[in-house]
């Protein structure tokens, strides 16, 4: 993601209330139809074949706006890829949204992964654990403000009922 | 008490959100939502002595990670939380969602209302939908005392004892400072033994599955946690310092397989879901010191 296009790309997000996305290529792990618009009962496109590859433009909800090798865009279900590989620029461009660009190699300069910890953080204990507990219990919010920030968020609760997983 | 619960603690740290894959098979979500009852007579354990273990756990834990010094931050990834533990089945556990400066993406939780998310896991999401995504699948984790039963069981096996009574000698020496106790000891074992191999698969898969759930019935796109999964999974593909989840781990790739039936039926549920973007980076956009 351009960061020019970046704070655009924000403004369309809540507006719109869609993700965007950096060029992301992804592969398309089973046959999947192509829609026209982000819908099962929209338009086929024609087909993806699995391990077709495709670059992911847009998400909305369940759905990816892709463009195909070929040069087709339209949308496939969310789960029908998968991501090739990550794009440098999605993280790079997050971290400056977020104001980050001082992300640093952990101290160690070999991760864990996912997993998180350094084996520098393994062996360290310098923290004051208990003041640190105490700080936390500082940042509950009371139950008013939670409402408001519902509010604010435009965000409303929904009664669904529980889903039952067969065999 | 201090160095076994820092070995727990620790052992969280790398503890992702987790990456284990898990099949469907024969779960019943249904139950498992009004299940709740049952969960709570799980190793005998009462909510104050679950809150009590936890806690300790936490304190463990942040004598050797640094939260994010953000008070903003701190107070909104709260907000977000506490909006979806009500929409949980256990709103009045004590909640405490913990923003730690730590570059790695990373979430966990402890047992009685404690839930970590880490910096790097920040800068991975994209939206207030994909952090409510991750914290959910957190709650769904402590809502169900996955941490709690994985503890008492490992104790039960090893012929240890009570959990918390472990817990309570460890800490008894640790205020003592007496040199050493066997059973402690036993402790660090039981509780490396499980943070090593992290929880079972099935309660990954639940967590996954009643955390889209959760975020659905707060009004979020329930997609948020299957993006975040997708492009940690990209991630892992390429990169190096995936290479241990990865072979410690079922792929995400099933794991997301096993989730989509729960997905497509909230597809037909869900009348509405928020993404809010411009919330989210508004919230996080301050200057975040990583560890160096």
């Amino acid at each position: 993601m351009n960061v020019l296009l970046a704070p655009t790309c924000v403004v369309f997000c809540s507006l719109f209330s869609l993700s965007c996305w950096a060029a992301q290529a992804a592969i398309v792990v089973r046959d999947s139809p192509l829609y026209l618009d982000a819908s099962p009962r929209s338009t086929q496109l024609g087909k993806l074949s699995k391990d077709a590859e495709v670059i992911l433009l847009l998400r909305q909800g369940g759905w990816y706006k892709v463009e195909s090798t070929d040069k087709r865009v339209g949308w496939l279900r969310m789960l029908s890829v998968r991501f090739a590989r990550e794009a440098e620029a999605h993280s790079e461009s997050l971290a400056k949204l977020l104001g980050a660009s001082n992300l640093a190699a952990p101290a160690s300069g070999v991760a864990t992964g996912v997993r998180g910890a350094t084996s520098q953080a393994l062996a360290d204990d310098e923290q004051d654990g208990e003041a640190q507990l105490q700080q936390v219990d500082r940042y509950v919010p009371s139950v008013e403000r939670v409402s408001q920030f519902a509010v604010e968020g435009e965000l409303s609760s929904q009664s669904l009922p529980a889903i039952a997983v067969e065999d | 008490m201090k160095r076994s619960l820092k070995v727990c603690a620790l052992a969280s740290l790398v503890w992702l959100f987790n990456g284990c894959g898990v099949t469907v098979q024969g779960v019943d979500l249904g139950r498992v939502i009004g299940a709740g009852s049952k969960v709570m007579d799980i190793g005998g354990k009462s909510q104050e002595e679950e809150i009590e273990i936890g806690r300790d756990t936490a304190e463990a834990l942040l004598s050797s990670a640094l939260l994010v010094a953000d008070d903003q931050l701190q107070k909104y990834v709260n907000r977000v939380g506490y909006w979806l533990v009500q929409h949980s089945d256990r709103p009045d556990l004590p909640w405490h969602f913990v923003v730690l400066n730590n570059s790695a993406a990373n979430a966990f939780a402890a047992s009685g209302g404690y839930v970590f998310i880490t910096t790097g896991m920040l800068a991975k999401v994209y939206n207030e939908a994909e952090l409510a995504g991750v914290l959910a699948h957190e709650i769904a984790h402590v809502t169900q005392k996955h941490h709690l039963a994985a503890l008492q069981e490992q104790s039960r096996k090893g012929l240890l004892g009570d959990v918390l009574v472990l817990a309570q000698q460890g800490r008894k020496r640790d205020d003592e400072r007496s040199r050493s106790g066997g059973t402690t000891a036993h402790f660090d074992d039981m509780v490396l033994d499980l943070y090593g191999r992290g929880l079972n698969r099935e309660d990954e898969y639940r967590a996954d599955a009643l955390g889209a759930q959760i975020v659905a019935r707060a009004g979020y796109d329930h997609y948020g946690f299957t993006s975040v999964l997708q492009a940690l999974g990209g991630r892992g593909q390429d990169e190096a310092d995936m290479t241990l989840f990865l072979k410690t781990h079922p792929p995400i790739d099933d794991r997301l397989q096993q989730l989509e039936p729960v997905l497509r039926v909230l597809d037909e549920q869900v009348s509405s879901s928020r993404v809010l973007a411009g919330r989210y980076i508004s919230h996080s956009r301050a200057p975040v010191n990583h560890e160096s």
